[in-house]
């Protein structure tokens, strides 16, 4: 069974006069354990999709089914169990809580999850967030707030809290956008290892030289699927 | 979400933006202050009230001119018509049963002249009875006896009166010219101090005769009676209408009225006007409460991206609404816990400081204080939080 199988999803975005076709009939299935990447230019829709796979936006038309579930009726509790659970976000720009320290950014999903598992202690919840960071290299900077942390640093924290709940699927956008090269680099070198550990991992890049990093490459124009290709193993 | 990090979280936010939180807080403390302050000095007014009627004696009868109007329950009204005389005094003191002394009193204004000085004094006129009904004590001298009743010109002096025209010196045996009369001086009272606002000591008595012939009216103030025990007060109040009634032809154009009664419609006056002081006290609640929504809603707009990236990792709406209804209670207990504690304990120092009007806050204020501020919380909260709870998680997380 496919993780992710969408079919003919269609978003329209209005501005004014202009119709925007963010989603033109898109479809594709994305395999458990993957490594995919969409790539395209800005505006192309590539955001929007990554926004409808983790149910923080709904198409206009057409089917997307996680893990065998239409989600098109789910109600907004269940989409935000679901995305606890089974989804963690790694954004460009982190969106790190500001005031609260590395380890209470990666505990706060679990804060969530013990209102569907009643068996999430205080120190559990500890526990996970400490595995997190310690899965990311960063055990050595649990204490320090997001602005004593450097970039790279920062998106590792963001991608310790993805990680937390160990979701199936990791939904990373422009994770290297807003990093210097080296940093970039190694955020990239996390994902694949993650990925090799089991973790399913579609990340949103604009950068083609990024995209190549991943097993799989979607492109898109327009709205439109217009590339669909796997990389051959180098 | 549990409670315990609901409250981490609201207690994290209180300190993030301590001045803030400070001073929205502000409003709950003064709200709350006022509130606790009102109804203390409302109910130390009642307390000071009520000892200082017991201190009186709960066994005093009163009994006026003219008829109390039943509807508007208000004072009598003397009218030339009703009087009480000398013969009404005479037939109670010979008739009842329940009474232990009763006298007629005559009242008005006086002064007292000895020499050069000159004293401008309250005179009461009774008989010898009225130190057992007003528990007066007497210092130096006597007060009249049964014999002097009958309108010589004898006075006793409150204990400042005789001060104030005599300074050390003995009073007794010397004249004093009373509106211009010569009376001999009897007997000085013991200093009593202050009662409800009216001092003992000030006061001048002479016998009744004597002040009515002082005021040139035969018709008595009133009548002051004791009953012999506290359990007789009613029986005698019955006595006394009765006999009274009877005298004036079968009309009851007199008001008895006990210290008891008087003391009841001086409480319900001043509990009235503790919840009336406290509802007043309320409105400052009510502004504390809008100052803590508008903070909360400035609060709201200003974590739209936290409450984004919290929606993506899977709060729910009421995860965020209660988040956001915690703060707002938690600002206004701790501010309204603030405001309890200081409002108490000024009180405590004003009892320290004038231990006579105890206005110590009652303990169960306590209950009203805290009910209400967590309820402003609530109330003003909602709001805020609901639409925090609304944000669509899409835009927020765009949200710079």
């Amino acid at each position: 069974m496919a993780l992710i199988e969408i079919s003919n999803l269609r978003k329209v975005f209005r501005m004014g006069d202009e119709v925007i076709h963010a989603l033109d009939r898109a479809s594709f299935t994305i395999e458990e354990g993957d490594f995919v990447s969409i790539v395209g230019p800005s505006g192309c829709g590539k955001s929007t999709l990554m926004n409808i796979l983790g149910l923080l936006d709904s198409p206009d038309e057409g089917q997307y089914t996680l893990e065998g579930h239409p989600v098109q009726t789910l109600s907004d509790n269940q989409r935000a169990e679901l995305r606890n659970q089974k989804i963690g976000f790694v954004f460009q720009t982190f969106n790190l809580l500001p005031r609260a320290s590395a380890l209470r950014n990666v505990e706060m999903p679990l804060v969530y999850s013990a209102s569907y598992d009643r068996s999430f202690s205080p120190v559990k919840m500890r526990e996970m967030a400490l595995q997190a960071l310690d899965r990311v290299g960063l055990s050595q900077r649990v204490a320090h707030k997001p602005n004593e942390l450097s970039g790279g640093q920062r998106q590792r924290v963001a991608i310790a809290r993805a990680l937390v709940n160990r979701p199936k699927l990791v939904l990373a956008d422009e994770p290297t956008g807003n990093l210097d090269s080296k940093s970039g680099q190694d955020i990239l070198q996390l994902f694949e290892r993650l990925n090799s550990e089991g973790v399913t991992v579609v990340m949103v890049t604009h950068d083609p030289k990024i995209a190549e990093r991943a097993r799989r490459v979607i492109a898109m124009l327009d709205g439109k699927i217009t590339e669909d290709r796997r990389r051959a193993h180098s | 979400m549990p409670i315990r990090e609901i409250l981490v979280l609201a207690l994290e936010s209180f300190l993030a933006n301590k001045l803030r939180s400070g001073l929205t807080m502000l409003g709950m403390i003064i709200g709350v202050g006022a509130v606790v302050l009102l109804v203390s000095i409302g109910n130390g007014a009642r307390n000071y009230i009520t000892s200082e009627f017991e201190g009186l004696g709960t066994n005093l009868i009163s009994v006026q001119p003219g008829r109390t109007d039943k509807k508007t329950m208000g004072p009598p009204v003397g009218g030339a018509k009703e009087k009480l005389t000398l013969a009404d005094v005479d037939a109670l003191e010979r008739q009842s049963l329940n009474l232990e002394a009763v006298t007629g009193v005559m009242f008005g204004s006086a002064s007292v002249k000895v020499g050069d000085r000159t004293v401008n004094t309250s005179l009461l006129g009774s008989n010898e009875q009225l130190t057992v009904i007003l528990n007066i004590r007497i210092q130096a001298g006597e007060f009249f006896s049964p014999e002097v009743e009958s309108g010589r010109r004898v006075v006793v002096l409150g204990f400042n009166v005789a001060r104030q025209l005599f300074d050390e010196e003995n009073p007794i045996g010397k004249l004093v010219k009373i509106n211009g009369s010569e009376h001999r001086v009897i007997g000085v009272t013991a200093k009593s101090g202050q009662s409800l606002g009216f001092n003992m000591d000030d006061l001048t008595f002479v016998p009744t005769r004597t002040a009515m012939r002082l005021f040139n009216d035969d018709r008595l103030f009133g009548i002051r009676a004791r009953a012999k025990s506290r359990v007789s007060v009613d029986d005698a109040v019955a006595e006394i209408t009765e006999i009274l009634t009877h005298r004036h032809n079968g009309e009851e154009d007199f008001t008895v009225l006990t210290q008891y009664s008087m003391l009841q419609t001086m409480e319900t006056i001043l509990g009235m006007l503790t919840y009336v002081l406290g509802g007043i006290a309320m409105i400052s609640m009510v502004v504390g409460g809008i100052g803590i929504m508008n903070i909360m809603l400035v609060s709201v707009t200003e974590r739209t991206k936290e409450i984004g990236i919290r929606r993506a990792v899977g709060a729910r709406q009421l995860d965020i609404l209660k988040q956001f209804l915690a703060e707002a209670i938690a600002l206004s207990l701790i501010g309204g816990s603030i405001g309890l504690l200081g409002s108490v304990s000024l009180t405590y120092l004003v009892y320290l400081a004038a231990p006579k009007f105890d206005m110590r806050a009652p303990v169960w204020i306590m209950i009203p204080a805290f009910g209400i501020s967590a309820l402003t919380g609530i109330l003003f909260g909602v709001w805020p939080a609901r639409k925090a709870a609304r944000i669509e998680t899409i835009d927020a997380l765009r949200f710079e």
